[in-house]
C-alpha cells in the first residue's frame, strides 16, 4: 500500500469513527479520565440551555429542589431556577474513547490486503468498533429536559449535598486549565 | 509504508492499545446513615463535610464503632484548593454525604471481541447453507387478535452507521385489545448488534368506514376502505386470489434462471374509482434474494477491511452511487398506469427493504374516468406480494406521536432502556437474544386507531466465518461497477439454493443458548 492510500484509509476510517461517538460538551482536558475520575474533587461539567435559548456552561455547583448552580470559567456563580431551563447536558469524566477509535482502526488495518478502495463492506472491527466508542463516548453524559430529573443530578456536582449553608460563595474558583 | 512492514508494527500497537483502555465509572453517594450500602471495593472514599470541605481517602474504612471513617489522603478546602495531605479519621457526624466511584472495563469492549469471527454453524441450517441465515433489523411484533404477529422490520436499509434512517411501518395487522394501551415487541432475532436512537408509535384516529395509509412522502391520508381488484393476470396464470386479502397467502416467483434482474408483470384490473385521486394500496415484502445478495457481497469482501468501509462511511459521492447500483439493478416494484394514449407510464417504485414483514404503502396515482388496470413490473423472484387494492385521497391527517410509556426488558422494567429511546442523543443497542416490550399510552380507545411504528436507527452485521472462506474481491468490485452482469453469474449458483432458502432462514433465528 502507497503512503497516500494508507493516509486515505486512515482519515477515512477515523472519519468513520468519529463521526458514530457523541461529544463531550467539556472543554478539551477540563475532566479527569476515567481513572482520575474517582480522586477528583470538582463537580461535572454542565451546558445550560435557558427557555429564551441563552446557554451557559460551567462547573455543576450544587442541585437544590427548585434551582441548580453553576460556576462559569469567568468565575461567576450563576442560578437557575428549574423552571428556566429548557435542556441540560452534563459531563462528568472523559471517556476518552479515542483509545478505543486507535485499537479498532488498528485491528481493522491489520486486515488489509492489496488496497482496493471505494466499495462496500462491512468489516467487523471498524463496525462494532463504531458502536463501541460511539457507545463509550456517550457513557459520561447525563441530560435534563424534565424537572423531575434534577434530583439524580446532585450526584455529579461539586457539592452533592447541597450548597453549603454558611458558605462564603465568593470563594468558589473555577478549576483551571481546559481549552476550548 | 509497504505492507509487509506496516503489519507487524500495527499487532505491536494492537497488543499496546490493549482492550482495558475502555473503562466507564460508575458513582454511588450515600448519606452516612447509609453507609452500609457504599461500595467497598472502590479504590477511593470521597467524604463530602458539612461546611463544604472534602476528604478524598485510599485505603478507607468506616468504623461503625466509634463512628469514624479512616483512610490516607487529601482534604480540600471548598474552593478546592489542598487544605492538607496525610491519614485521617474523620468523625461520621461531620460527614454529610459519603461518594464512591468505582472503575470497570467497558462491556463494549467485550463487543469487540466478540464479534471476531463469530461462526454461524451453530444450527444445521445455517452450517449447510451459511447465506441462508437468518438475518434482519429490528422485528416488531404486535398482536393481530388472535396472536402476536411480526408486522414491522425496522430500518431494513440501515446497514452501517451512515445509513442510519427513520423508517415509518404501518401496523395494518395490529388488533390491540379495547383500552388505551399498546405493546409492542421489539427483537433482535439475528447475528447482528442493532442500534435503535428512536421506536415510536403514530397514531391516527380512523373515521368510520375509512382507514389512514401513509405514502412515500411519509404523508397520513384518510382514505376510504381499499377494494380489492377485480382480476389479477401473471406469467402463470390467476393471481387474485393471492392478492385481494391482506392475509399472508402471497403471490411470488422463482427467480430467473439465468438473469436474477429480469423482470416479469403482473395486470390488475380494478373497477371505475370514484373520487379524483385514485391510490393504489399495496402490501408487499422481498424475498430472501435480496438478504442472499446482500451476504454474497459480504462473501466476497471476506477479510477485506477499511479500505471498503472508510470509503462508504467519509460519504464519497461515486461510491455511494457505486453502491446504489446493484439496488437500482435488482429493482423495486414498478407501479405502471395507462396514459390517454394507452401507454404505460411509470407512477413509482416501490423498494421497500425488508424480507420479513410486509409493509402497506399508498402509491398515488393519476386520475382516470375509466376502469383502472395497474401494471406491476419487478425482477422474477425478488418480490412476494400479499394485497393489492384501490382507494383514493380523501384528505390529510396528522398522526400523534407516542413515545414508549414503559419499557421491559429480560429483567422487568428498564428505565434505562427507555431514557435511551426518548433521548435521541442516545441509543439502545440490543445483541442477539435481546427482546423489549415496549407500552404506549393511546389517548382513547386503541381500536379506534390506525397504528404506525416510527424507528430509527441502524444495525451491523456480525460476519459469519463461512463468508470469509469466499473472499473474492474482484467478485466484489464487479458486484458494484457491473451489478447486472453479476445478477447475470449469479443466477445459476442462486437457483441451486432457491427451493430450501424460506425454510433455511426461517429455521435459523438467533435463540439464546
Amino acid at each position: 500500500m502507497s503512503p497516500r492510500s494508507a493516509r486515505l484509509v486512515l482519515g477515512a476510517a477515523c472519519c468513520a469513527l468519529v463521526a458514530a461517538c457523541a461529544g463531550n460538551p467539556a472543554p478539551s482536558g477540563w475532566l479527569p479520565g476515567p481513572e482520575d475520575a474517582p480522586q477528583d474533587p470538582y463537580g461535572a461539567w454542565i451546558v445550560v440551555r435557558e427557555n429564551d435559548t441563552r446557554e451557559t456552561s460551567g462547573e455543576l455547583i450544587a442541585v437544590h429542589e427548585d434551582s441548580i448552580f453553576v460556576l462559569t470559567q469567568s468565575g461567576r456563580l450563576a442560578g437557575f431556577a428549574h423552571g428556566e431551563i429548557e435542556r441540560a447536558r452534563i459531563a462528568y469524566y472523559d471517556a476518552q474513547w479515542g483509545g478505543l477509535v486507535a485499537w479498532t482502526l488498528v485491528g481493522s488495518l491489520a486486515t488489509i490486503s492489496n488496497g482496493y478502495f471505494a466499495l462496500i463492506t462491512f468489516p467487523l472491527w471498524l463496525l462494532v468498533g463504531s458502536i463501541s466508542a460511539a457507545d463509550e463516548s456517550r457513557a459520561p453524559l447525563e441530560s435534563v429536559s424534565q424537572e423531575s430529573e434534577w434530583v439524580e443530578m446532585r450526584t455529579f456536582a461539586r457539592f452533592p449535598q447541597g450548597m453549603p449553608q454558611g458558605l462564603d460563595r465568593g470563594v468558589l474558583r473555577p478549576r483551571a486549565g481546559g481549552r476550548r | 509504508m509497504g505492507g509487509t512492514r506496516l503489519l507487524p508494527i500495527l499487532f505491536l500497537c494492537l497488543l499496546a492499545l490493549a482492550p482495558g483502555c475502555a473503562k466507564r465509572v460508575h458513582r454511588q453517594v450515600a448519606a452516612p446513615a447509609r453507609r452500609e450500602t457504599l461500595d467497598g471495593k472502590a479504590a477511593f472514599l470521597k467524604a463530602h463535610m458539612r461546611d463544604g470541605s472534602l476528604y478524598v481517602l485510599s485505603g478507607w474504612l468506616v468504623d461503625s464503632a466509634d463512628r469514624h471513617v479512616r483512610g490516607e489522603g487529601q482534604r480540600y478546602e471548598p474552593d478546592r484548593s489542598v487544605a492538607a495531605r496525610g491519614g485521617y479519621q474523620v468523625p461520621l457526624d461531620s460527614v454529610a454525604l459519603f461518594e464512591t466511584n468505582a472503575v470497570r472495563v467497558s462491556g463494549s469492549v467485550a463487543a469487540l471481541a466478540l464479534m471476531t469471527g463469530v461462526t454461524a454453524g451453530f444450527t444445521v441450517y445455517c452450517a449447510t447453507n451459511p447465506k441462508a441465515c437468518f438475518g434482519s433489523c429490528p422485528t416488531f411484533y404486535v398482536g393481530d387478535g388472535e396472536r402476536e404477529l411480526l408486522q414491522a422490520e425496522g430500518f431494513s436499509a440501515s446497514v452501517a452507521p451512515s445509513l442510519e434512517a427513520r423508517d415509518i411501518d404501518a401496523l395494518y395487522r395490529a388488533r390491540p385489545p379495547a383500552g388505551r394501551h399498546v405493546s409492542l415487541r421489539m427483537v433482535n432475532e439475528a447475528l447482528e448488534t442493532h442500534v435503535v436512537r428512536r421506536a415510536d408509535l403514530l397514531v391516527a384516529a380512523r373515521a368510520p368506514g375509512r382507514r389512514v395509509l401513509v405514502d412515500r412522502a411519509s404523508q397520513f391520508w384518510s382514505v376510504p376502505e381499499p377494494v380489492a381488484p377485480a382480476g389479477c393476470d401473471a406469467p402463470e396464470g390467476d393471481c387474485l386470489d393471492a392478492v385481494r386479502a391482506y392475509d399472508g397467502n402471497e403471490r411470488f416467483s422463482a427467480a430467473d434462471s439465468s438473469d436474477l434482474a429480469a423482470r416479469e408483470v403482473l395486470e390488475l384490473s380494478f373497477a371505475p374509482v370514484a373520487g379524483e385521486r385514485p391510490a393504489l394500496v399495496l402490501a408487499s415484502r422481498q424475498s430472501l434474494l435480496s438478504t442472499y445478495l446482500l451476504y454474497q457481497a459480504f462473501a466476497y469482501m471476506g477479510t477485506a477491511v477499511g479500505e471498503w468501509l472508510a470509503a462508504f462511511e467519509r460519504g464519497d459521492a461515486s461510491t455511494k452511487r457505486s453502491a446504489g447500483r446493484l439496488v437500482e439493478t435488482l429493482g423495486g416494484i414498478e407501479i405502471l398506469t395507462r396514459d390517454t394514449g394507452g401507454t404505460w407510464v411509470s407512477a413509482e417504485n416501490v423498494l421497500e427493504t425488508g424480507p420479513l414483514a410486509s409493509d402497506v404503502r399508498l402509491v398515488h396515482l393519476p386520475p382516470t374516468r375509466d376502469s383502472l388496470r395497474v401494471r406491476l413490473r419487478m425482477a422474477k423472484g425478488a418480490w412476494r406480494v400479499d394485497y393489492v387494492a384501490v382507494t383514493t385521497l380523501a384528505e390529510r391527517v396528522e398522526p400523534l406521536r407516542l413515545a414508549p410509556r414503559t419499557v421491559s426488558g429480560p429483567a422487568g422494567r428498564d428505565d434505562g432502556a427507555r431514557a435511551k429511546l426518548l433521548d435521541s442523543a442516545q441509543v439502545l443497542v440490543t445483541l442477539p437474544g435481546d427482546a423489549y416490550t415496549l407500552t404506549y399510552e393511546l389517548p382513547g380507545d386503541a381500536p379506534r386507531y390506525d397504528l404506525f411504528l416510527e424507528s430509527q436507527g441502524y444495525y451491523l452485521e456480525w460476519m459469519r466465518q463461512e463468508w470469509m472462506a469466499e473472499e473474492n474481491k474482484l467478485a466484489a468490485m464487479r458486484l458494484f461497477l457491473d451489478p447486472a452482469g453479476s445478477l447475470r453469474s449469479l443466477a445459476p449458483q442462486f437457483k441451486r439454493v432457491e427451493p430450501g432458502l424460506e425454510a433455511a432462514f426461517w429455521s435459523s433465528k438467533y435463540v439464546t443458548p
